[in-house]
């Protein structure tokens, strides 16, 4: 790829990545929503975090991986568990990375 | 110290920065195999600013793919930002278009996640001014890092999982602050289960889209009907 090749292609990128970004600020704007929407939003947060961070937990390249050589999944029962106890994002992040570092290490 | 930057808005930001910084040097460890100069990638990091869309799209620089295959896998890769937008618009809406359109350019997984947290915190206040200068900080370290890879390449040693699990456990810990209720687990886990089902056939991220909408919708369905009784 030359290097105009390259920066058609960002700004390709850009474009159809700003769309999605900015659309629902001027589609929906300051005005009231609809009593359904209202709800359908408080699921939505929930819903998009547990389907990326299932999708990062569980899938590797070879699809699903429920094994007990899925690092990321052994390494989430305490972050889960911390994170619930301590309610605190800091605790969670160093007990994900101190389980996973010690998994990978013993697990070779 | 101002309306932006101060210490609430630091605290909020430095997990993404954490996160950011490893993950970022081996974007641009990416970068440099592949032939993208620094410049070319801080252009890339500042104008698509998105971790896994320029992790996908390097590859495929990389493996000389077209520009409009790349451009249309990036566009199915980012169209699950439209949910954040979607969700965070009420907390924006009495704000500017200026501040709008500048806000939506930081619209990433990690950005939203930590907004979407603090603005719905009910023991600490969290402005819009804080919520943008969080977004633009953690773009900040995601560009430096990212130049930073591309210059320094394999000089340095990253371990690419390792590092991307600090931001999977930033995410578990900001889900797990949105279990409020039964209704609001069983909508994350269901949404969860369902993306891995899809995954075989919505590649690029599109099970994420899908599994969200068929929830979410399914969750507000269900509990309208509850309130109804």
């Amino acid at each position: 790829m030359s290097t105009a090749e390259l920066y058609l292609c960002i700004f390709g990128m850009f474009v159809v990545s700003y769309i999605p970004r900015a659309l629902p600020f001027v589609v929906l704007g300051n005005r009231p929503m609809p009593k359904f929407f209202e709800r359908w939003l408080t699921y939505v947060p929930t819903s998009v975090f547990g389907a990326l961070i299932f999708s990062s937990v569980f899938l590797d390249s070879n699809g699903v991986n429920f094994g007990l050589d899925n690092i990321s999944m052994l390494a989430s029962v305490p972050v889960l568990i911390v994170a619930a106890i301590k309610k605190s994002l800091p605790y969670s992040i160093i007990t994900g990375l101190a389980a996973y570092g010690m998994l990978q290490y013993l697990m070779g | 110290m101002n309306r932006f930057i101060n210490i609430g808005m630091l605290k909020a930001a430095w997990p993404i920065c954490f996160g950011y910084i490893p993950l970022g040097l081996a974007c641009g460890i990416l970068a440099q195999k592949v032939g993208v100069s620094p410049v070319e990638l801080a252009v890339m990091s500042i104008m698509v600013f998105a971790g896994s869309g320029q992790f996908i799209a390097l590859a495929m620089i990389g493996s000389g793919s077209g520009i409009i295959s790349i451009v249309l896998t990036i566009m199915i890769v980012n169209l699950r930002h439209i949910f954040y937008g979607t969700m965070l618009n009420k907390y924006i809406a009495e704000r500017g278009m200026l501040y709008k359109l500048l806000f939506a350019q930081e619209i990433v997984d990690e950005t939203s996640a930590v907004n979407m947290t603090m603005f719905q915190r009910e023991d600490e206040e969290w402005t819009t001014d804080q919520a943008i200068a969080q977004s633009y900080t953690s773009h900040m370290a995601w560009i430096t890092a990212t130049v930073m890879g591309d210059i320094l390449g394999e000089a340095v040693y990253i371990d690419t999982a390792l590092v991307s699990y600090a931001l999977v456990a930033m995410f578990i810990g900001l889900w797990s602050f949105h279990f409020k209720n039964s209704w609001l687990v069983l909508a994350g886990v269901g949404s969860g289960v369902l993306a891995l089902v899809l995954s075989p056939w919505l590649t690029n991220m599109l099970n994420v889209v899908v599994a969200t909408l068929v929830v979410s919708t399914l969750a507000a369905a269900v509990t309208g009907e509850e309130e109804k009784e």
